[in-house]
């Protein structure tokens, strides 16, 4: 059970991203900004970004495929090392893209699926 | 003549106690740690009694960062608290040995499901697979649909057997061998064995060897319950657990850690280190009989405690205690007894034997380990730990249990028995330095 409730409001998903990378690192929450780098600076392991994924699909109700999640943050990889380009914003950013996919899968299903 | 190998640390996470000296002091009061079951709900089990250690969140301080909770099933986290007990009993500190000439060697239970939200996970999605086709074949998709959403990647992770002793490897800074031994009962045992020669075959200086295991989830206890091997005494659960007793019906499962660090003489010498006993035998052998019986005439057992006094260099009345297996079955607590009567003839009547099962209950994989930890703690206290609930004596179980009050006694060299399922055998001596 998810920790609490999903988050389905239009607003930001910054604070939700930022709460569940310290729940996921197990930090001090006033230890992430949108700055913040992962793996430089928190420590971060490549595990811990298929937990992150997992409980962003879990707050968001929609599911993320892993081979999505990785392939969007092999792309913003940086040549300096792996995963030191990966900041909070950076994971902001695939969430909002979760939750507008998301968003738009529910509209394709709401209308009557034809026979 | 070859370098000693020698027992500088120990840690323990046991239901009677974390950390050695609770441990010790429970053994020497003769304390049960069997209770009803808390970690689930038991309604409807044969069997609802379990030995478990309370208060495991207290054992995350030994983990660092905190982070790595997460990454670790119970057995392991258990396994890494206990290693970090142990390298701070033998004072130990960062820099004093090259941690490529650190070795790792643990004993580990299955794999599977031992979270029970992964548990919960994998039925949800069977029932979805049972259902899709209107139930005419289980459906994979429908399996993979279900199972994908509710399924955290970190638990699946941590159902893998070798990852405690990595865990043990990443708080340690242990970057020499690494290996797993999964012979369930003997797990332990034989792991702290293969430690020692990683150390005389010189692959290694220094080991953390020992075992963990946490299998008190409802998959384990109703397959142990289907193999008919579990006390059912639900009704006076202390009691529950007892070796060699006429009434005994089956061991108490149980979890916990031990881990013992073993280190080369020269290196324990050059930093003046505190050496607790030697670890001076082995002995390992398989029954290659049926398996789950052992051989009646108990030939596969003695051969290891045999063996075990070969290595050692050690005579039958050189031992003065034996920590037996000693499960509570009423094959094992048997062949035992016939086993040690094999193997030290007539110093057999002379030596003291206990199970410390009696309290701890069967640590699965950890038995031999916590074991190993209790003996050594014995030959430092000159005080061999009881076996507790003997009430009852068995007529054919004829030798010196050390019934119900630990008992003062000076000797020089132990013996650990530890036999498993599949008809595995490892026997460890350790004597004093």
């Amino acid at each position: 059970m998810p920790a609490h409730p999903p988050v389905v409001s239009e607003d930001s998903l910054a604070p939700l991203v930022l709460r569940l990378i310290a729940e996921t690192l197990v930090i001090p929450a006033e230890r992430v900004t949108l700055a913040t780098r992962l793996v430089e600076d928190l420590g971060a392991e490549s595990i811990d970004f298929l937990d992150l994924a997992f409980r962003i699909g879990e707050a968001l109700a929609a599911p993320v495929q892993l081979q999505r999640w990785q392939r969007f943050l092999v792309e913003r990889l940086s040549v300096g090392g792996p995963g030191a380009a990966i900041t909070a914003a950076t994971i902001l950013e695939f969430a909002e893209l979760v939750r507008s996919e998301s968003a738009v899968a529910q509209e394709l299903r709401s209308p009557q699926s034809p026979p | 003549m070859a370098e000693r190998v020698a027992i500088t640390g120990l840690g323990a996470v046991t239901p009677i106690g974390i950390g050695v000296t609770a441990f010790g002091a429970a053994l020497w009061e003769g304390r049960s740690g069997v209770g009803t079951i808390r970690a689930f709900e038991t309604d409807g089990l044969e069997v609802r009694i379990a030995a478990e250690v309370h208060h495991a969140d207290e054992l995350d301080r030994w983990v660092y960062p905190p982070k790595q909770v997460k990454l670790m099933s119970r057995a392991a986290l258990f396994a890494a608290a206990a290693a970090a007990m142990a390298r701070e009993d033998a004072a130990l500190a960062p820099g004093l040995v090259d941690p490529e000439r650190i070795g790792v060697c643990l004993g580990a239970g299955g794999m599977g499901p031992t979270d029970l939200d992964l548990l919960e996970s994998q039925a949800a999605a069977v029932v979805a697979a049972s259902r899709a086709n209107g139930g005419d074949a289980f459906d994979i998709s429908a399996f993979a649909e279900a199972f994908r959403p509710r399924t955290n990647p970190v638990a699946t992770l941590r159902g893998l057997p070798n990852l405690a002793a990595a865990h043990v490897a990443i708080q340690q800074d242990a970057r020499g061998p690494n290996s797993t031994i999964t012979t369930a009962c003997s797990a332990g045992a034989q792991a702290i064995g293969e430690g020692l020669r990683l150390i005389q075959r010189g692959d290694a200086d220094l080991v953390f060897a020992g075992g963990a295991d946490a299998a008190v989830n409802p998959v384990a206890v109703l397959g142990f319950i289907l193999l008919g091997t579990l006390s059912c005494r639900n009704h006076e659960a202390a009691r529950a657990s007892r070796p060699f007793d006429r009434d005994r019906d089956g061991f108490v499962i149980g979890e916990g850690a031990g881990i013992v660090i073993l280190e080369r003489e020269s290196l324990a010498r050059a930093r003046g280190a505190r050496v607790l006993a030697e670890l001076a035998g082995y002995g390992v052998t398989c029954d290659a009989y049926r398996i789950t019986d052992e051989r009646p005439d108990a030939s596969g057992a003695a051969r290891a405690i045999a063996l075990c006094l070969a290595d050692a260099g050690a005579a039958p009345a050189d031992v003065g205690y034996v920590n037996a297996h000693g499960t509570g079955t009423r094959m094992n607590d048997l062949v035992e007894t016939r086993a040690i009567r094999k193997a030290f003839g007539s110093a057999a009547d002379a030596v003291a034997v206990s199970s410390t099962k009696s309290m701890t209950g069967h640590l699965l994989a950890a038995a031999g380990a916590v074991e190993l930890v209790a003996t050594v703690l014995a030959l430092r206290r000159n005080l061999l730990p009881p076996t507790i609930n003997l009430d009852t004596p068995d007529p054919e179980c004829d030798l010196d249990y050390v019934p119900n009050i630990a008992r003062p006694a000076s000797f020089h060299a132990a013996l650990s028995n530890s036999f498993g399922f599949g008809g595995q055998n490892a026997c460890l001596l350790t004597r004093r330095w």
